[in-house]
Parts: C-alpha cells; sequence; structure tokens
C-alpha cells in the first residue's frame, strides 16, 4: 500500500481579501492588468547578486503562499489559496543605471522608466504565480534600490513591509525561523453573519444618501496607472510632527492623514467646481493575526475597514477633520461596526467579484469611495538595514481602479514621510496633483 | 470616582484588548511589546470612557499615555504625561 499522499496546504480568503479580489476583478475587466503595486527600498552600498539570488529561491521554500493559486471551487464556494506549485525562485533581475558601473548586463536610463514599466504590469491570465517580483538597481556607484511588484491579492502593503524584513532577517541569519501563514477560519453560518451585517448594512446606506463623488465621477474607466510622492527630510518631517503634536498625540496619525487625504482632494474638487460635497473615506486599519511562535502573518489582507463621511465644515483646516474623523472612530466603536463589517465581508467573499461591487455600487449611485488612502506607519517596523547596506528610504506606489479613481498614501521610513498620490491619469490630471501638493504642504509645514 | 490603580489598568486591557497578558505582567512593562497596536488603543478609549467616565482628549492620545499600567492609571487619574 502507498503512503497517503500529504494534504496540500490551503489556506481560504480573508473577508478582505473578498473585497481585494472583486477591485482585482475591477482593475482587470478595465485593462487587464490586475491590482499590482510596486514597493522600492534604497540601500547604500552595493547588491551581493550571489546572496540576493539565494534568497529569491529560498522564500518560496520558506513560504508556500508564493507559489499557490487562487481556486473557487463553485459559484458561491469561498474561494482559497492552494499552495500545490513549485517552489521556483521568485522572478528577480538585475540593473544598472546608465553610465554607473557594474557586472549587469541590463542598462536602463532611469529606475523612473523601470517603476513605470512595473506598474503597469502584465496583463493577467491566471491567478497563479509568481504573485511577487524583483528588480535589483545599481543607481550608483554605493547606491543600490531593489523594487518588489507585488499583488494585492496575496499582499498588503504591511505584509510586504514585513516581507522585506523577513528577507533582511534571512540576510542576517539563513537558519532563521519564518513566519508561519495561520489558516483563518470562520464556522459562521451565513444566516448568522447576515444578521450581524445589519449595523454596518445600514450605516452604508447612509453614506449613500450623501452626494458623495469621487475623482472619476462614478465612471468604469481605465487609464494610465500614475503615481506622485514628495518625501520629506528629517528636518521637514520634525516640523510637521511639532505641527501635527498642537492638534494631538502620536496615535492620531491615522486620523491626521486621513483627514489630510481628504483636504487633499478637496483642493481637487472645489478646483472643478464641485463645492458643498461630502466625502466617504474607507479607512483601513490593520489586524493581523501572529503564528505560534509571535510573528506576525505576511500574506492575505487582514484589516477592519471603517467608513467615514466628511462634509465640508468638518474640512476647514486638517485639525477640524482629524478631530471629526476620531469622533466618528468612537462612534463605530461603540456600535461595533467594524465587527459587523467584517460578518458582511466574510459573507460577500463568496460572491463573484462584479456582483459583489455592483450591488456596492447600487448602494452608492455608482460610487465606492471619494478616494482611498491608508496610513502604513514606519516602514518595516522602523527596519534600518537591508541586504547587507543601511536604508536610505522605502516608500510605497499603490495602484488602483475606477471608481474612485484617485488615492493618498502616507508611509514614514527613518524619520521621513513619504506622502504619496496614485492616480488614473483618466481621472486625475498632473496640474490636480499639484494643487494636492500644495495642499499638503500647507497643512503640514503652514507653506 | 475613587482612584484607579495601575494593576486595575492592566486588568482592564487584559479583559478587553490583549486576552493572553501574563499574569505576571508588570505595572511598567511595555503594552506596545505585548501587542497593543492603534486599533487596541482606540477601543482603550471607547472602555475608559464607559468604565471610568474618563474622556481622552486628542492632545492625550499618546502613545507614552498608554504604554503601561502605570501611565494608564495616570491618565485617568488626571496626572498623564
Amino acid at each position: 500500500m502507498s503512503p497517503a499522499k500529504p494534504a496540500i496546504p490551503q489556506f481560504p480568503i480573508t473577508g478582505t481579501d473578498g473585497f481585494v479580489t472583486a477591485l482585482d476583478h475591477l482593475a482587470r475587466a478595465a485593462d487587464g492588468r490586475g491590482l499590482d503595486a510596486l514597493s522600492q527600498i534604497d540601500v547604500c552600498g552595493q547588491p551581493d547578486v550571489e546572496r540576493l539570488q539565494w534568497l529569491a529561491a529560498e522564500l518560496p521554500r520558506r513560504l508556500p503562499l508564493l507559489h499557490a493559486t487562487l481556486r473557487k471551487d463553485g459559484l458561491w464556494a469561498v474561494p482559497y489559496w492552494e499552495c500545490s506549485g513549485e517552489p521556483t525562485p521568485v522572478p528577480m533581475q538585475f540593473h544598472r543605471i546608465r553610465g554607473v558601473n557594474g557586472p549587469e548586463n541590463s542598462e536602463i536610463e532611469s529606475i523612473s522608466e523601470l517603476r513605470a514599466l512595473r506598474m503597469h504590469g502584465q496583463r493577467r491570465t491566471s491567478l497563479g504565480p509568481p504573485h511577487i517580483r524583483f528588480d535589483v538597481v545599481r543607481t550608483g556607484d554605493q547606491t543600490w534600490s531593489i523594487v518588489m511588484n507585488w499583488s494585492h491579492l496575496l499582499l498588503d502593503g504591511t505584509g510586504v513591509e514585513l516581507l522585506f524584513k523577513h528577507m533582511n532577517e534571512l540576510w542576517l541569519d539563513p537558519q532563521a525561523i519564518s513566519p508561519q501563514q495561520p489558516v483563518i477560519t470562520d464556522d459562521r453560518p451565513w444566516w448568522r453573519l447576515f444578521q450581524e451585517s445589519e449595523a454596518c448594512g445600514r450605516h452604508l446606506m447612509t453614506l449613500g444618501e450623501e452626494p458623495f463623488v469621487s475623482a472619476s465621477r462614478s465612471r468604469l474607466v481605465s487609464g494610465r496607472r500614475c503615481c506622485f510622492w514628495e518625501t520629506f527630510s528629517p528636518e521637514e518631517t520634525a516640523k510637521i510632527r511639532l505641527t501635527l503634536g498642537k492638534i494631538g498625540g502620536d496615535m492620531m496619525r491615522t486620523f491626521f492623514y486621513a483627514g489630510l487625504a481628504a483636504r487633499c482632494h478637496q483642493a481637487v474638487f472645489q478646483s472643478r467646481g464641485q463645492h458643498g460635497l461630502s466625502y466617504a473615506l474607507p479607512m483601513p486599519v490593520q489586524q493581523r493575526p501572529k503564528d505560534g511562535n509571535g510573528k506576525t502573518a505576511v500574506f492575505q489582507n487582514h484589516m477592519a475597514m471603517f467608513f467615514f463621511i466628511l462634509k465640508e465644515h468638518d474640512l476647514t483646516d486638517l485639525a477640524t477633520a482629524s478631530k471629526a474623523l476620531m469622533r466618528q472612530h468612537m462612534e463605530h466603536l461603540k456600535l461595533r461596526r467594524h465587527l459587523s463589517f467584517n460578518a458582511m465581508q466574510l459573507l460577500m467573499r463568496r460572491m463573484p467579484g462584479k456582483l459583489m461591487l455592483d450591488m456596492v455600487r447600487l448602494g452608492q449611485r455608482g460610487e465606492i469611495a471619494s478616494f482611498y488612502h491608508a496610513y502604513t506607519g514606519s516602514f518595516g517596523e522602523g527596519m534600518t538595514t537591508f541586504c547587507g547596506g543601511e536604508i536610505v528610504n522605502a516608500i510605497h506606489m499603490p495602484t488602483l481602479c475606477a471608481p474612485p479613481g484617485s488615492g493618498l498614501f502616507v508611509s514614514e521610513c527613518r524619520d521621513q514621510l513619504t506622502v504619496t498620490v496614485s492616480y488614473l491619469d483618466s481621472c486625475l490630471s498632473e496640474s490636480e496633483t499639484n494643487l494636492m501638493r500644495e495642499r499638503w504642504r500647507s497643512d503640514l509645514l503652514g507653506e | 470616582m475613587p482612584a484607579t490603580t495601575p494593576t486595575a489598568m492592566i486588568d482592564l486591557v487584559r479583559e478587553t484588548v490583549l486576552p493572553d497578558l501574563p499574569a505576571d505582567f508588570s505595572t511598567e512593562a511595555d503594552f506596545f511589546e505585548a501587542g497593543l497596536d492603534s486599533m487596541g488603543v482606540m477601543q482603550l478609549v471607547m472602555f475608559l470612557e464607559e468604565r471610568f467616565a474618563k474622556k481622552v482628549e486628542p492632545d492625550e492620545l499618546s502613545r507614552a499615555n498608554f504604554r503601561s499600567g502605570n501611565a494608564l492609571a495616570a491618565l485617568v487619574n488626571g496626572k498623564a504625561a
């Protein structure tokens, strides 16, 4: 009798994954490309090609979700990741900027050119690997950058930071223990989830009653994926912290930056002559599970979502906006709306993506939100070195679909704050991103 | 309302947001290192208001005020950093 084959590991998608899967479907319907993003770390020194290649090969051996495929066994079944693929190395290419000496055969004009190429991604024909790929670029005699192109289906910004952090752990200690992905199950029957979704459903209906719009004006449109960002120096970042410290304590940062995202979009909408609008803002708050060794889960999207409405009078300045968000957040917690929304997401993860978004848009007059926003905090929980070199800076470049067609994201690395606008050029113009920049410099630095 | 104690604050944190907090968690030990996150802080703000009638103002919403049992007790007793 032959020994039984070991079971193939399977990971059901989380409630948040369900919504991201629907958005990925929307992105692919628009231009054939998935909801992919880029993250970049700039490092001092020179890249160690051999050891980086070892890492690219080692990661899938340790982290089986990197070679998993997203499957669904029936129209209303819960999709799941099946780790049946071979642990082939993560694609990793090496380049150098024209004029910089190095052994790399691939010479590129600039790193921004490479990013633009990757941001547009490849047309996705399956939901299998590779879910991430790396480009390592020698940018100077003593500087290099690593760009990770990743799929939001499997990772979110915080997960990407944890993956970079684990790469650095393996660099320092090849025997380091890898984080194990917990299998998240929920046995509540559909009718129980339906009951528990009610509070959130009522809240979302009230959002739909407000006349909010997005940069895409509720259109399902494609467009060139663009990112525009500004990194503030440590001195400017210190000044920004002083400005924010006059409004509230450091645990208010999530509200500051969500308020900033709303005020920057307000500047754009007002320039379009759209006054007196409300702004519907979904705010993700990380809720990542840990494995038996206390290591935080790297993969899948794990967020509690909160939905806010900011009216014109809430947006007179950053302090008013931040406090309005905090007030609404406390109300959400008291009414346990985040738990209700979790239940709703778990219920809806069974739905085909198109049906899920059609339902959301039906309740919101064609829109999903006014814009997206996330604040990811200090990059990699404060990591200062990566694969043998000191980190200079690290940033995320998310992509998104329309509606809403734009988002504003904030991250920090080594005491440098970065504000990033991600948008489709069919929804936001370059001059409008400049308006946003004027607004954030005015709010954060008093200029 | 009588002044609260650091131990009572540790019990509150264990009961509401960090159920796995060890029994011997000291009044100086760091809640954030034990897993407290921004979501947990906001939940604590809610419980402080409900149980201790302590309304946490935006300028009190700092990491220092939620770091330990001692810090939380000082916040509730009106002696925050």
